[in-house]
């Protein structure tokens, strides 16, 4: 899970999926570069998920890779070059299903948690 | 935002270099750190701090760098083999569609390819068979044969005698392996029919030679001999098939071989293909009479030591040639100039077709240039008439290269189904040859197309793509577009240097035809010669074969002459035999017995080579059936026996070069016991119609029964199958256990000596209408292709008075001018290349006039037939249609 950034490492797979989906998630806003994806989930969360930079720029490519992503170089308010991403329509497809997966998930476990064990 | 995307690079677009991908995932991270750091320093961070919590925030940055790299440098390659699938995939179905707008050019096109590909891959195969690798044995190109030659007597390239072989194998250092081996037959006996048996005799480590595996059981060794296990005998795995059924319980059976009884101790692999025609290979045993007298019976050969050389080889050879020659008791007559040589094995058994098969090698080259031209012509020509076409392209933002791809593809595509066409045309062409089989060579009975022959037709279809594909899109790419596209837009006219390369593939394929042509010529011609050549007897109705008695039961001298006499009267007998005889070497037979004569009272002149004549003995009505005139004296009678003076018969060669101005009728000569001249009869030709005649003397059979086995030969007034059964008969009233072997009619005999010249002539006579008709169509292409450019031309010369005739002998003019220029190159290279023929012609020079000037008038009547449909089509040029046009 993504955590506050002194916290131990928890199972790659779950962060890695989690993460595709926030980052996939986030771009279904329009382009940005990582930086800006990565400060958009601070504001939304109130700084509560910190992400994982050193994990942010390998997933962004692999989705990318996947054409999930579609990355181009453009500039920044201030005039600097930076690399924008792109949800490809491949992605937003994706996007849903990833949602669908989560939400699922989710309930599962809430149910776990919310059941108590009288039954 | 959309301010940032201006001038951006699709993803796809991405840089490919690995230094690139560095660069941009750099410049990525960087991007994030620094803009982290001002983010902190503007919330109140020092600059320093700032950097280090960035960098902390951040984690490992070279590990996670490098990482980022791998994917994208992973996620390039990837796309740009799937963006060059895809390119590649759109090229083909434009390509496919271009090609279905003009199907008469792809279809002339492949038929071409086809059938240049299909020659190329059949003659290969058989050249690869025949030439390179006749015999499926490692390191066959080690193994050499030892022959001996007398050039005096004009014999070359012949075997070692027993004593010989035996002699050498101790000084046979060059070698690793040595052994020898001498082809026989015997007499099969035992259960069903009597057989007459290919066989083979050997002497030292043979097996060992070819690095042979049995089948079933075991090889026999030296030891065998030395142990008196000579009667041992290894069966070839036809033989093995056919006699025992593939029954590995052959081994310990007996085998009755000319009445002896042999030991079957193993099998050989079915991939020996040395020595096809011996089913039983057994030692040899040399008896004390063998060592002194032999025969030249053995061919000696071994496998070269590791880093020895042919060189080598030949020197060892002089050394024993000069050994043996100071040897008084083994010197050979200085006039023979006996000496040894060494060949390689590859050519001893391509034997006579391997100057054949060079000239077809040549041949089918020839062929595939044209076809190849005449593609490449096609699309020339196309590709002049799509310049429009390709100049929009270009005008709308094709670049060079992406053109240049498509022709290439399109191209591809044609090598591929002409090179697919090619292969199963080259398949049934195969079968065709192997049906011919001219000379029972046994590297040509199991002719196959093999994956060498298919890579080399592969080969040569990408080589077909490069030499057609490239040459006209090279054409295009240098064309001015834009000039193109103006022109276009005026109705052109091409410029005269423009298609000169048009022209010198025209003037080419003509200078090759040509050559073909004359070669053709040349061959059809000798074979003609040949033909009508006078053997020196009779062909027609003449059936032969052979019975050999064995050793064991006819054992004297009178046995084996009463045998055949009666035998011969026997088969006289039989209803639709008029005649019958026999001798011992029958002209177009298996062997021939050569040996020197003496002239009593005429002495060798000082200077004069040695006297040297065929030996043959005749029994019965030889002569006469074999329609042979008995020019003076007689011929040999019942009285010529046993016991009564020797005589002999001479042919008229041995009379015209030794009896000038005498009567030879009364002389005596002596070739081993002295004999009296009583006849002289017509000279034939003993193996080959184009041979000069060789001296030959005749004795009566009765008076020197030596040789075991006879040809026979029966004049018949049916054809000579008819009598077959018959006179089989007749030989098993005399002895049910001799088989007739051989069985074949003279003019049969005759006829295969001409095999392979008439498979050369066939198949060079194919080629050359081939390529005749390619050329053809090359020069009516190209006529046709510049008059309908120059329309607009021809429509101003009309309307400015020239009359119809002028265009005609305008458009003829160019043709023949094209044709001439051909005839003059292709006679060049012919008369240059003519050396490679002149071995396999007969009675015609490499250079005959008369052939030379058929084929280039022929060559220039056909180019003026073929210039003649576009030039009467230049001079139908309607000029008022032709001027609208524009």
């Amino acid at each position: 899970m993504p955590a506050p950034a002194p916290a131990p490492a928890p199972d790659l797979d779950l962060l890695r999926g989690t993460l595709d989906l926030l980052l996939l998630k986030t771009l279904s806003w329009g382009p940005m570069h990582g930086l800006g994806v990565v400060r958009w989930i601070e504001d939304v969360t109130h700084q509560r998920l910190q992400i994982e930079e050193g994990a942010l720029y390998p997933a962004l490519h692999r989705l990318e890779e996947r054409g999930w992503l579609e990355a181009e170089w453009g500039y920044t308010d201030k005039g600097r070059r930076a690399k924008y991403y792109q949800l490809t329509p491949a992605g937003r497809r994706q996007l849903a299903a990833e949602v669908t997966k989560w939400s699922r998930y989710s309930e599962a476990v809430r149910l776990v948690l919310t059941t108590d064990g009288a039954r | 935002m959309s301010a940032r995307w201006e001038g951006l690079r699709r993803v796809f677009r991405l840089p490919l270099g690995r230094r690139a991908v560095k660069d941009e995932v750099g410049a990525e991270l960087r991007f994030h750190l620094e803009e982290r750091i001002e983010e902190l320093v503007a919330s109140g961070l020092p600059r320093a701090e700032a950097e280090r919590e960035a960098r902390t925030r951040f984690g490992d940055l070279p590990r996670i760098g490098a990482e980022v790299e791998r994917i994208d440098l992973r996620m390039v390659r990837r796309r740009s083999v799937a963006e060059s699938f895809e390119a590649l995939a759109r090229d083909a179905r434009y390509a496919l569609r271009a090609l279905r707008k003009s199907p008469g050019f792809t279809a002339i096109a492949i038929l071409t390819l086809g059938l240049g590909i299909g020659a190329n891959t059949a003659i290969f195969s058989a050249v690869n068979r025949v030439l390179l690798r006749p015999l499926d044995v490692p390191g066959l190109d080690r193994l050499f044969v030892v022959q001996q030659n007398a050039p005096g007597l004009k014999l070359m390239g012949g075997q070692l005698t027993p004593g010989q072989a035996e002699e050498f194998a101790a000084r046979a250092e060059p070698f690793e392996v040595f052994a020898g081996v001498s082809g026989t037959s015997f007499n099969l006996t035992g259960a069903g029919e009597p057989e007459r048996l290919g066989a083979a005799q050997t002497m030292g480590r043979f097996f060992e030679l070819f690095s042979l595996t049995p089948a079933v059981g075991r090889f026999y060794h030296d030891e065998d001999s030395r142990n008196g296990n000579t009667r041992v005998a290894v069966l070839s795995n036809g033989f093995w098939h056919s006699w025992a059924g593939g029954d590995p319980a052959v081994v310990g059976r007996s085998i009755e071989l000319n009445g002896q009884s042999y030991r079957v101790i193993g099998v050989l692999p079915a991939s020996f293909r040395y020595r096809r025609s011996a089913q039983v290979f057994v030692p040899l045993e040399i008896t004390p009479r063998m060592r002194q007298q032999g025969p030249w019976m053995i061919t000696a050969l071994g496998r070269l030591k590791p880093g020895i050389t042919p060189e080598q080889l030949t020197a060892r050879l002089d050394r024993v040639t000069a050994e043996w020659q100071a040897d008084p008791q083994k010197a050979a007559p200085p006039e023979l100039k006996w000496f040894l040589s060494g060949k390689s094995l590859i050519s001893v058994q391509a034997g006579e077709l391997q100057p054949i098969l060079r000239v077809l090698m040549a041949a089918v080259a020839l062929v595939l240039l044209i076809a190849c031209a005449n593609v490449a012509n096609l699309q020339l020509v196309r590709a002049a008439s799509r310049e429009r076409e390709l100049a929009v392209r270009a005008a709308m933002g094709a670049g060079k290269w992406p053109i240049m791809r498509q022709l290439i593809v399109e191209n591809a595509l044609i090598a591929a189904a002409g090179g697919g066409l090619g292969v199963g045309l080259g398949a049934v062409a195969l079968r065709a040859l192997h049906g011919m089989d001219p000379t029972q060579l046994p590297a040509l009975n199991d002719l196959r197309l093999d994956p060498r022959v298919l890579a080399f037709a592969v080969g040569v279809t990408l080589l077909s793509v490069v030499l057609f594909g490239v040459a006209p899109t090279l054409r295009v790419a240098r064309t001015n577009l834009h000039g193109v596209l103006r022109e276009a837009s005026r109705g052109p006219s091409g410029g005269p240097g423009k298609h000169r390369l048009l022209r010198l593939s025209v003037m080419g394929q003509v200078a090759v035809s040509l050559m073909l042509l004359l070669g053709a010529g040349l061959l059809i011609r000798s074979l003609a010669r040949l033909l009508a050549t006078d053997p020196g007897f009779k062909t027609s109705r003449v059936l032969t074969f052979r019975v050999t008695l064995p050793a064991g039961i006819f054992a004297q001298e009178a046995q084996k002459t009463a045998f055949f006499e009666q035998l011969t009267a026997r088969l006289a007998a039989i209803p639709g035999v008029e005649l019958a005889g026999a001798i011992s070497d029958l002209p177009f037979g298996e062997g021939r017995n050569s040996s020197p004569f003496r002239i009593e009272g005429k002495p060798v002149a000082p200077g004069e080579p040695e006297r040297h004549a065929d030996m043959r003995f005749v029994q019965g009505d030889y002569f006469r059936t074999m329609g042979i005139p008995l020019l003076r004296g007689r011929s040999f009678g019942r009285d010529d026996r046993r016991g009564s003076p020797r005589v002999a018969v001479i042919d008229a060669s041995l009379a015209r070069q030794y009896f000038v101005s005498e009567d030879p009728v009364g002389q005596t000569v002596n070739q081993g016991p002295s004999a009296t001249i009583v006849g002289v009869v017509g000279a034939v030709k003993h193996g080959d119609l184009g041979e000069p005649d060789k001296p030959t003397i005749y004795y009566p059979y009765g008076q020197a029964p030596w040789y075991s086995g006879l040809y026979l030969t029966l004049r018949t007034s049916l054809a000579p199958e008819l009598v077959v059964a018959r006179a089989r008969a007749a030989v098993a009233e005399l002895d049910p256990m001799l088989p007739l072997y051989e069985i074949r009619s003279m003019q049969d005999r005759v006829d295969q000596s001409l095999g392979a010249r008439r498979l050369a002539m066939l198949v060079l006579t194919g080629f050359a209408a081939l390529a005749l008709l390619l050329a053809l169509l090359g020069v009516y292409g190209v006529l046709s292709y510049s008059t309908s450019r120059r329309t607009h031309e021809l429509g101003i010369r009309l309307a400015l008075g020239a009359v119809p005739k002028d265009m005609i002998r305008m458009v003829l003019g160019n043709g023949l001018a094209l044709a001439g220029a051909g005839i003059v190159v292709g006679l060049a290279g012919f008369l240059a290349a003519a050396r490679l023929l002149s071995t396999i012609l007969y009675g015609v020079t490499a250079h005959d006039p008369a052939t030379i000037a058929a084929g280039a008038g022929l060559l220039a009547i056909s180019a003026a037939v073929a210039a003649y449909l576009p030039a009467r089509r230049a001079a139908r040029v309607d000029p008022v249609r032709a001027l609208r046009e524009e």
